[in-house]
């Protein structure tokens, strides 16, 4: 480093030595702004919920029997026992005691004549 | 509480603290930070008041990014050293049609200074001829100078504020003391300088 060099890092040296120590000092209104600042920001804003819509009767229906999910699933147990009860109705007599197609049939004969 | 506080709580912590609603993290970053940030700005910006709103702001976004705070990522100071470099140059940038100093001599000078150079301290002189020799800087040597030499930071901090690299911000360091010393150059015997 020449002489040249050091002697203008000494010039600068001085310089900035007296600039930081004229740095401006935060103002007390300043310091306030700031810290009401940062009190708002903390301050977790409420956020209002807005009121429920009112619930349909297929949604009311649809909750008492656990939801859309259960809903389906039942619907689909429903069908399935009246196709099963159409295509095979003896397999499903054989679940009922002292039942039997041929009595289904006279019975509704019978109906039918006392309406006659 | 002076505005240098000691506390031995990190900067990191208080963050934490500050989200979690602790009021007196928010007074104790305040306190450690603001001074730096708005020595910054007025270096920058040459004008008291436009350094204070520049402050105020950088703590606004400190404030808002708290609870995102990652620690050990970043330095609270480095970041709001940052943020106060992007809204000076924002500032600066909208100003510059209306105000363009491109000379020393065009810089306003304090209202009750006094002709003599005699009836005033010496140091007084020297910061206020640094403060008017910096705003004959470039944008960017004013800044990386400022960083460098006032605000003390490494080399690789002014890069990591500046986005830039390590070479670059020695480069403008470079541009920016031969800058200081041609706009010094007929102040120096008066401010008792060599250079």
């Amino acid at each position: 480093m020449s002489q040249n060099d050091t002697q203008q890092n000494d010039g600068f040296d001085a310089l900035f030595a007296a600039a930081k120590s004229a740095d401006p000092v935060p103002s007390a209104d300043l310091m306030a702004r700031i810290l009401a600042d940062a009190k708002d920001a903390q301050t977790v804003p409420v956020q209002s919920v807005p009121p429920a819509a009112p619930k349909r009767f297929t949604d009311v229906w649809a909750d008492l029997l656990g939801g859309w999910a259960g809903a389906t699933a039942l619907a689909a147990c429903v069908c399935l026992g009246v196709i099963v009860g159409f295509t095979s109705p003896d397999a499903v007599l054989s679940y009922v005691p002292g039942a039997d197609l041929a009595s289904l049939d006279d019975g509704f004969d019978l109906y039918l004549e006392s309406e006659l | 509480m002076p505005f240098d506080s000691q506390s031995e709580i990190t900067d990191d912590a208080l963050m934490v603290l500050f989200a979690n609603g602790d009021g007196a993290a928010a007074s104790q970053l305040a306190y450690r930070h603001t001074p730096r940030v708005l020595a910054l700005a007025f270096r920058m910006l040459n004008d008291r008041a436009e350094a204070e709103d520049v402050a105020q702001e950088a703590l606004m976004r400190l404030w808002k990014i708290a609870p995102e705070w990652r620690q050990g990522e970043a330095k609270v100071s480095t970041w709001l050293y940052r943020v106060a470099s992007n809204l000076c140059t924002d500032r600066l940038r909208k100003h510059s049609g209306k105000r363009r100093m491109s000379d020393i001599d065009s810089v306003a000078e304090p209202m009750d200074e006094a002709p003599s150079v005699e009836t005033r301290m010496i140091g007084d002189d020297r910061a206020q001829a640094l403060q008017s020799a910096l705003q004959t800087l470039p944008e960017r040597q004013r800044q990386a100078v400022s960083l460098r030499f006032l605000q003390e930071l490494s080399n690789p901090e002014v890069a990591e504020v500046m986005d830039v690299s390590v070479d670059a911000v020695e480069s403008l360091l470079s541009r920016g003391k031969r800058g200081l010393a041609l706009a010094l150059a007929d102040h120096k015997v008066d401010l008792g300088l060599e250079f």
